[in-house]
């Protein structure tokens, strides 16, 4: 198997704080790969390098083989990496239908957009359709719930066909309904795509039998199959720290330390917070 | 009732003027946020841009002036975005203080061009004339002001809502870390938005030359009026801008008659200072996420 992703030593301080801790990493090609780890420990931080949002202090991410340190964020996407964001971004502004018609087009060059102006792009109405969004498609973002926001995330990163995607919490702050629609997307995209899930939520994690990747405070802490993870003493120890609370096992730990949405930015500034302090 | 009648004309032609030269920021100040005090001096561009091409082209220049004008300011705010602006994003003192730089140096730059005296465009004959309907007289050229401004309005709410650009234009203001993540080259966006905002300073700046003489501060006398008109409209709002300028001229054309042009200016000034005490976000507010 070739890595499709592969990043070495890579390092990340803001301001003094290191955030992302000489980590090395490797996502092969077609793999589902699921992210945990307590707040602060640097997940939200990787994606945003390897989208280029965020620039490291030191090391690689290779994407095919392309280093992608230092390239723009767009052309990042335009060789097919595509993320969706922890807080469920979309452009309110804009129609449903216009917000993945924009993510359609990425790629046209400008001549090919001045012609077909009023015509959505190919793909729209059938990545819409997936997500079950054609009944909104001209309603402005705005009106979305929290759930179909997601979907339309997911609706206009489809449309663009990446090769990588890179998931920060889709499920969160789901209804279970939404919870189990959404697994159920993920599962027919991971088929032909790979995928990093960042997900705290153990019974989405436990629909699919992939493996699993913890980090803390910017480093792997450890990699396997969810049974083997969850059994390590040293994840419960991470998750519970030194509790009294007394939790038997990381399912419980793991499923109440659930970011409500809007806490990404805190969770990658303020991330020097020990876990299991909240 | 006539009084009030021509009046309501004579506002219209100042809200016109007004909006003419807010247009510009709009796209600059509004979608970019971008403090740019050599504005004016994109209007003194244009306007000069018109004296220059009546000399090879005779009466009917200023039609070619128009289009000319927008390239030449759009040209050299793109010129001002590459070199200077786009280091500064996000500093917005920094980039007013710069920005105030550059203004003073094009005005000299205009001074050792064409001279310090003002200097006249001609307008063509038929705008000299005036139009009289139901006993109110109104020039040629307000009209014609008129006429330039709502073309302009036009085109510009079709470009940010109708086509692929300007709905970028719009993702990127909206939210531009997004917007990067879906593959739209923000960059290239900021430089078509600032050339376009340029460009219609320059527009602006051939319709004042049918209101008076051209000199090298001509823009900057114009440059507050046309902050007022975008930050009472709200940031990045068209339809703000709009109704801000067709009520502040408005209220000053009406004042003007009752008492006199000083009295109007302060009255104007007031009431927007008394508006932006209660409203401080503008007539519309445009919800966003990240500004840098």
């Amino acid at each position: 198997m070739t890595a499709l992703l592969e990043i070495e030593d890579l390092e990340v301080v803001f301001d003094g704080f290191r955030a992302i801790d000489h980590l090395s990493f490797q996502l092969d090609e077609g793999e589902l790969r699921f992210l945990i780890g307590p707040n602060g420990a640097g997940k939200t931080t990787l994606i945003d390098v390897v989208t280029g949002l965020t620039r490291p202090a030191g090391g690689s991410v290779r994407f095919e083989g392309t280093e992608l340190v230092g390239r723009r964020e767009h052309e990042i996407v335009r060789r097919g990496v595509g993320r969706t964001f922890q807080t469920a971004t979309v452009f309110e502004q804009l129609t449903v239908q216009e917000n993945v018609d924009l993510a359609a087009t990425f790629r046209m060059p400008y001549r090919s957009l001045l012609r077909r102006a009023r015509r959505p792009a190919g793909g729209v109405m059938q990545a819409l359709a997936t997500v079950e969004l054609e009944g909104v498609a001209d309603r402005p973002a705005a009106v979305l719930s929290h759930g179909q926001r997601q979907w339309l995330e997911l609706a206009m990163l489809l449309v663009q066909q990446p090769r990588l995607l890179l998931l920060d919490e889709p499920v969160a702050g789901m209804t279970k309904q939404e919870r189990s629609r959404t697994g159920e997307l993920l599962g027919q995209i991971a088929k032909e795509r790979t995928v990093l899930v960042v997900e705290h939520d153990m019974d989405f994690l436990r629909r699919f039998a992939s493996t699993v990747t913890v980090m803390h405070e910017g480093k792997i802490l450890c990699e396997g199959p969810l049974a083997e993870v969850q059994a390590n003493p040293m994840v419960q120890e991470v998750y519970l720290g030194r509790s009294e609370r007394g939790t038997p096992a990381l399912v419980g730990a793991v499923a109440v330390p659930q970011d409500p949405p809007g806490s990404g930015d805190a969770a990658v500034t303020g991330g020097a917070q020990a876990a299991g302090a909240r | 009732m006539h009084v009030a009648l021509a009046q309501l004309v004579t506002g219209l032609s100042i809200s016109a003027v007004l909006l003419l030269i807010a247009l510009g920021l709009t796209f600059t100040f509004g979608q970019m946020r971008v403090i740019n005090m050599a504005h004016g001096e994109f209007i003194m561009a244009g306007a000069y841009t018109a004296y220059m091409l009546q000399g090879p082209l005779g009466h009917q220049s200023l039609l070619v002036a128009l289009p000319a004008a927008f390239v030449v300011a759009g040209a050299i705010g793109l010129v001002l975005e590459r070199l200077l602006i786009r280091r500064l994003y996000g500093r917005p003192l920094d980039t007013l203080l710069v920005t105030w730089g550059v203004s003073l140096l094009l005005q000299q730059l205009a001074r050792d061009l064409f001279g310090a005296p003002n200097v006249e465009v001609r307008a063509p004959t038929w705008l000299n004339g005036a139009v009289h309907v139901a006993g109110i007289t109104i020039g040629a050229n307000r009209l014609f002001i008129m006429a330039i401004v709502a073309v302009s309005v036009t085109a510009i709410w079709l470009y940010l809502t109708r086509s692929p650009q300007g709905r970028r234009t719009r993702a990127v203001v909206e939210n531009r870390q997004l917007a990067a993540c879906t593959g739209i080259a923000t960059t290239t966006v900021d430089q078509r938005t600032f050339f376009i905002g340029s460009g219609l300073a320059g527009v602006a700046g051939v319709g004042i030359t049918l209101l008076g003489s051209v000199g090298p501060t001509l823009g900057s006398n114009y440059l507050i009026d046309a902050f007022l008109v975008v930050v009472v409209g709200g940031l990045g709002q068209l339809r703000g801008a709009v109704l801000a300028a067709i009520g502040l001229g408005l209220l000053r054309a009406y004042v003007e008659y009752w008492s006199h042009a000083s009295i109007a200016r302060v009255v104007v000034f007031l009431v927007i200072v008394a508006f932006l005490q209660a409203r401080p976000q503008g007539l519309f507010v445009l919800k966003t996420r990240s500004l840098q």
